[in-house]
């Protein structure tokens, strides 16, 4: 089951000794993540405060880690996420760009027998604003409030998150899936936890063209939308259909796929949002409105 | 980048798939040689170029298998091919006919065809299996191709004959193995043809996944770039994305999400994109230099903008790297560039106090209007 960790959540970094991940530590432990242990291929001993062990078990063995941040390079995430599975950590985040597909794909099927949850990989990770930091994406760029984005893409999740600051909203979490075709969890069961959430009034889907996470979430919210849903689709001007299709595949023009998206989403009464320099003033005036 | 069909065939009849006889030559001696070799014709001479955007008028008679009776023929027909320049790409493409693979023919009708594939909507490996008659898609749950599949696809195309029954399992398997152990996108066979007691696969496609080639660095060095993919395979040597569009806008961004909200924007304020320069999360100063001559190379454009937004990328190395390539700059095209997050103050100062024009900016509407407003008045 997916889950909002916070300041009290410990944490593991997997490849803490990248240049990702040891910049990530910095960051981590100067915004309050619980920060328990590493593990690493290349030293064991300690990195500034944190212990860091050869393998995923030794550091659950003495840590008790309840998330994994997967920092390691392409060649070693398919066995680094596996290794947390087997260790039966309740979140995965694999933050790894880059990772082959079938690679991804077993890391989705190991977590899913094991009943963990993997996030990504290409996740930027988890942000719970003034509380906690799991992943890469950037403390600095955030202020409390009450809007939540989940996003494929995360640029863009940075851009309308700057958009809603700039307009005096804050945000609740921040929580990234990955941008590649193949991740571990898609919009339903971080808007679950998000329903649940109450420090969140509101919540901004950043999607994408690919797949179907989008149809998916318009179901689940059609059942039950106790908070207001914003969703933007880059792409729609890109009038592109992918390459040769294969043997039994139909070649689909990206408008159409999200003029489709588009229809099911306010169908479920979510609320769309056309363009890209106006996420955040949509969101704006809409949670506005309700206040008056 | 892709692998030419010889070497497609070379890999399938290493991995046990009953590939016809066949062999690549460089010269029409070589190409009779080859055909001379086997039994007895007719014989295909297909061109080996792997095309990429294709030019408007499409030179038919290279693209397409020929067939050729006799070896005596195969060299006719490798005369005429070989050393033949495609029409219609720009004259720095180099579009010249090098090789063509000789191979056995023949002219039954196809039993079936089908791909192993990752499919992106069902998050899982697919069999989609197509006949005359019938086409079905089964989904490899738990990653792996089960006996019971295999039965199915049987069933499904009515396969009776006790020999042609354990060939077509036996090239499910293989090509099954083939899919997972290069760890690739799709493996098709298309078609699949009866030729007495046996299968034969006819023709086939290997799609990799550019992210497993570290496994197969002899898979590397046979790929080619593919004809009007230059650009493509400059931007790859140099760690970012290039994707050709139609307009005269480029536009160079950090993260495909940011790229293609970019690409919304430009088009909805009336502009069109020529490409998308896309840097990543973590560019260097020389990916950005060579993203931005790689833009002013282009004949159609007009104008670039960059959006860059900070989240672990340094607007610092940004402005760094358009200032390396501001030697270039001198044809008095617009660069508007609009970056906020990480270093961005340092990076605006830098890029306002050079020598180039940059227009540094702060919104991203803004920057949108801008670039597309100068543009207009330049065609």
């Amino acid at each position: 089951m997916f889950f909002f960790p916070d300041q009290k959540t410990p944490v593991l970094f997997q490849g803490i000794t990248t240049i990702m991940g040891s910049y990530q530590t910095e960051q981590a432990l100067k915004n309050g993540t619980n920060l328990v242990a590493g593990v690493s291929h290349e030293m064991t001993g300690k990195l500034g405060t944190i212990p860091v062990y050869p393998t995923v078990e030794k550091a659950v063995r003495a840590k008790h880690p309840q998330v994994s941040v997967v920092f390691s390079t392409s060649q070693n995430a398919l066995n680094d996420v596996l290794e947390a599975v087997k260790s039966k950590i309740p979140l995965i985040i694999c933050t790894t760009e880059h990772v082959p597909m079938h690679d991804a794909l077993k890391m989705k099927l190991a977590a899913q027998r094991a009943k963990v949850t993997l996030l990504g990989p290409s996740s930027a990770g988890i942000l719970n604003v003034e509380k906690a930091i799991m992943g890469t994406i950037p403390v600095r760029l955030f202020k409390g409030g009450n809007v939540a984005i989940i996003g494929r893409s995360a640029s863009l999740m940075f851009e309308a998150a700057s958009q809603l600051i700039s307009l005096g909203l804050g945000i609740s979490k921040c929580v990234s899936l990955g941008a590649d075709h193949l991740i571990g969890t898609s919009f339903v069961p971080v808007m679950e936890a998000l329903y649940a959430d109450k420090s969140t009034k509101a919540v901004l889907i950043v999607g994408q063209v690919h797949g179907t996470l989008e149809q998916e979430l318009a179901d689940f919210y059609k059942k039950k939308h106790p908070k207001k849903l914003f969703v933007y689709i880059p792409g729609k001007k890109l009038a592109r259909s992918d390459k040769t299709p294969l043997l039994g595949m139909q070649s689909v023009l990206f408008s159409d796929v999200i003029e489709n998206k588009k229809k099911q989403l306010l169908k479920s009464k979510a609320l769309w949002i056309e363009s890209p320099d106006k996420i955040g003033k949509t969101i704006f005036d809409s949670l506005k409105g309700k206040k008056k | 980048m892709e692998l030419h069909e010889y070497y497609v065939k070379k890999i399938f009849k290493d991995a046990g798939l009953p590939v016809l006889p066949g062999g690549v030559a460089y010269t029409s001696q070589e190409a009779m040689a080859v055909a001379s070799k086997m039994k007895q014709g007719p014989f295909w001479v297909k061109p080996q170029i792997l095309l990429g955007y294709s030019p408007e008028k499409k030179d038919d008679i290279l693209l397409k298998k020929i067939l050729a009776e006799t070896p005596k023929d195969v060299f006719n027909m490798a005369e005429k091919i070989l050393g033949t320049a495609l029409r219609g790409y720009p004259a720095d493409v180099s579009s010249t006919i090098q090789r063509v693979y000789v191979e056995q023919a023949v002219q039954q009708k196809s039993l079936c065809r089908f791909v192993f594939r990752v499919d992106f909507d069902s998050q899982t490996y697919t069999l989609t299996i197509v006949s005359d008659k019938s086409s079905r898609t089964f989904y490899l749950d738990d990653l792996k191709l089960t006996s019971n599949i295999k039965k199915e696809i049987i069933k499904t195309l009515k396969i009776s004959n006790y020999h042609i029954k354990r060939a077509l399992e036996s090239i499910l398997d293989k090509a099954y193995h083939l899919f997972t152990y290069y760890g690739a996108v799709a493996v098709e066979l298309n078609p699949i043809v009866q030729n007495d007691k046996t299968l034969v696969v006819v023709d086939g496609r290997l799609v990799f996944d550019p992210a497993s080639l570290f496994r197969f660095p002899e898979i590397t060095k046979y790929q080619e770039v593919k004809l009007g993919h230059e650009r493509e395979a400059l931007a790859k040597k140099n760690s970012f994305r290039y994707t050709k569009m139609g307009g005269n806008i480029a536009c160079l961004v950090n993260g495909i999400g940011l790229g293609w909200a970019t690409i919304d924007l430009i088009h909805q304020k009336g502009g069109a994109v020529a490409c998308l320069l896309d840097v990543g999360t973590e560019p260097t100063v020389n990916a950005i230099t060579k993203a931005v001559k790689l833009a002013l190379s282009e004949p159609n454009v007009d104008g670039i903008l960059v959006n860059i937004f900070g989240g672990l990328t340094s607007c610092k190395v940004i402005a760094e790297g358009l200032m390396a390539a501001s030697p270039e700059i001198s044809t008095g095209i617009p660069i508007v560039v609009r970056m906020v997050g990480l270093d961005s103050e340092e990076g605006a100062y830098a890029l306002s106090h050079s020598f180039s024009p940059f227009l540094v900016m702060n919104k991203m509407s803004d920057s949108v209007s801008e670039i597309v407003k100068q543009v207009k008045g330049s065609r």
